[in-house]
């Protein structure tokens, strides 16, 4: 079921700069989510601006949830500037989330950047018997966002690419290795699509099933107008309706 | 005091003249969860051709000041999928249901009309007659008006359903393009589509669509939509439907003095999945505070001096 809600917005964090954490009072929409999902945001600058897409970091009660995005545009910088307790006219929750098949044992998470951001939503719900790795890369470690969400729950191995935290390079240097260590039964993957579409390579080379979370521009947001589209085996599909997450190998990189 | 907001457009009977405008709301599908159909004038479905289209390559879509372009590129599943699988969901809503009908030829139209006569639930067509015309080199069917009056003529002939013909405003004279599909046959006009449009990535330097060139939509079309209804609507008999940035029930009511006798809402959906039942509510209220009857009183009524 989708909802379309006044959310409250009850609390803004900025976590790192220009990156923001804000946390939502819309009840239906809390209860409904699952991890992989998105809420669609409607930004009033006075002006027509689209709704944008924010992936659902984290349902934090019976009636709330989060999300993360960083200030990148019109939209973004607009979100970034509301204070509690404005009101904010949201759509969801939409798509296509993550399924971790019920036998898998063991988890491997892969974030690039913002790619953490519906991944604290996955730890939480997963069944407490998967033993999960996540693997966290970004540009330097103030880039490195909720760390202690994700450390709580996985064994987390950190990357940056100024080696300024954790390992120097990129999460797609560690990989192979960490795969064929940690042998998960599935790869769950967010962040940029250059990240992913390696990460889904690597994973297929080494046998083993890979999801991705792909990130479109979008209009509607729940499958009407078409816009949102990636390549597919099976032709164009909707990053809002079929995805956001998908599995990786049949997508048409 | 009951307002009078029921219109009979081009025989086609709506409890209230705000339509849903072709390629804003899927097939009916998607927005069932968010709006009670049944409370729509009517639904102009997304365009059907008579085979399965993939669209275009992505990136489909760009947001520009006040608008948006598109080049979606008619992906649809063929008008067969159409009749089996979202005919039947929307005649579960007491809701006129209008068939955009596209394709690149006069024969390609004319096999989706034959296969929706067959059909049930079809209360109208609306003929998209901005596609390219490829027997013409590409050029739209609806940028010419003896290519626009012979291909309504062609249909015309072999459909009794209300035949509404989406006009394209790439064009230099409306009007003519209004009158020659009148005299096709057409039972009414609906415009305007997209205004052709480009936008470019300068640190990329290619365009930000893949299609490179796509259609304008938004309030920023809005002062041309308005003008061609108003110049299309003098021009003919026929009824006329206005739509083109609709955002509000005071955009809506430029339309109705501009001549439309119904209006369609489109981009706003992306905004608001409710825009249309709020622009309907705001247009009875606007009746109710001008002290107006019902949506007659306003249709042309624009007053030049």
């Amino acid at each position: 079921m989708i909802f379309q809600a006044e959310a409250v917005v009850l609390k803004k964090e900025e976590l790192a700069s220009g990156v923001y954490r804000l946390t939502l009072l819309a009840k239906e929409i809390a209860q409904a989510a699952k991890p992989g999902q998105f809420v669609h945001m409607r930004l009033d600058g006075g002006d027509f601006l689209l709704r944008r897409p924010f992936s659902i970091h984290r349902r934090v009660s019976a009636r709330a949830f989060q999300v993360l995005f960083q200030r990148s545009g019109r939209g973004t910088d607009y979100l970034s500037r509301v204070e509690t307790p404005a009101r904010l006219d949201v759509l969801g929750p939409l798509g296509t989330g993550f399924q971790v098949p019920e036998k898998v044992e063991r988890l491997l998470l892969v974030a690039g950047g913002l790619g953490v951001a519906p991944l604290p939503f996955l730890l939480d719900e997963l069944s407490g018997k998967i033993d999960v790795l996540a693997l966290v890369g970004a540009v330097n470690k103030n880039r490195i966002l909720v760390l202690p969400d994700l450390a709580s729950r996985a064994r987390v191995e950190v990357v940056t690419e100024d080696g300024s935290r954790g390992r120097r390079g990129l999460v797609t240097d560690v990989l192979p290795q960490l795969i064929q260590n940690h042998r998960p039964g599935i790869v769950l993957a967010c962040g940029p699509e250059g990240m992913l579409r390696k990460v889904a390579l690597m994973a297929a080379e080494a046998n083993v099933s890979c999801q991705v979370s792909l990130e479109r521009r979008m209009a509607c947001g729940v499958g009407a107008c078409l816009s949102c589209v990636c390549r597919t085996v099976d032709g164009f599909e909707r990053v809002c309706e079929e995805g956001p997450v998908f599995d990786a190998t049949r997508i048409v990189w | 005091m009951k307002l009078k907001l029921g219109v009979e457009l081009a025989g086609i009977k709506m409890k209230n003249p705000v339509m849903t405008a072709s390629g804003t709301f899927g097939w009916g599908r998607e927005y069932a969860e968010l709006v009670d159909l049944g409370k729509l004038g009517a639904i102009v479905v997304k365009g059907v051709t008579i085979e399965e289209r993939q669209g275009n390559k992505p990136p489909r879509i760009w947001e520009t000041p006040a608008g948006m372009l598109n080049s979606i590129g008619l992906q649809n599943k063929g008008v067969g999928h159409f009749i089996e699988e979202d005919l039947p969901f929307l005649g579960q809503y007491d809701v006129p249901v209008i068939v955009n009908v596209a394709g690149s030829s006069v024969d390609d139209y004319s096999a989706v009309c034959e296969r929706l006569e067959q059909a049930q639930g079809v209360a109208g067509l609306e003929l998209n007659i901005s596609c390219p015309n490829v027997k013409s080199g590409g050029l739209e069917f609806g940028r010419d008006a003896e290519a626009a009056a012979e291909l309504v003529k062609r249909v015309r002939a072999n459909t009794a359903k209300p035949l509404i013909v989406k006009l394209s405003p790439n064009v230099a004279d409306i009007a003519e393009i209004a009158k020659a599909v009148e005299a096709a046959g057409a039972d009414g006009l609906s415009l305007i589509n997209t205004v052709l449009g480009m936008a470019i990535d300068p640190e990329t330097w290619h365009p930000r669509l893949a299609n490179v060139v796509g259609g304008l939509s938004g309030p920023a079309i809005r002062p041309i939509a308005v003008r061609m209804v108003w110049e299309a609507a003098r021009a003919v008999k026929i009824p006329v439907v206005g739509m083109g940035g609709i955002l509000t029930a005071r955009d809506a009511v430029e339309f109705f003095l501009a001549g439309a006798h119904a209006v369609a809402v489109g981009t706003a959906n992306f905004l608001n999945p409710r825009a249309a039942l709020d622009v309907l509510d705001g247009i009875e209220e606007y009746l109710e505070r001008k002290r107006l009857t019902g949506i007659a009183e306003i249709v042309g009524k624009v007053e030049l001096t």
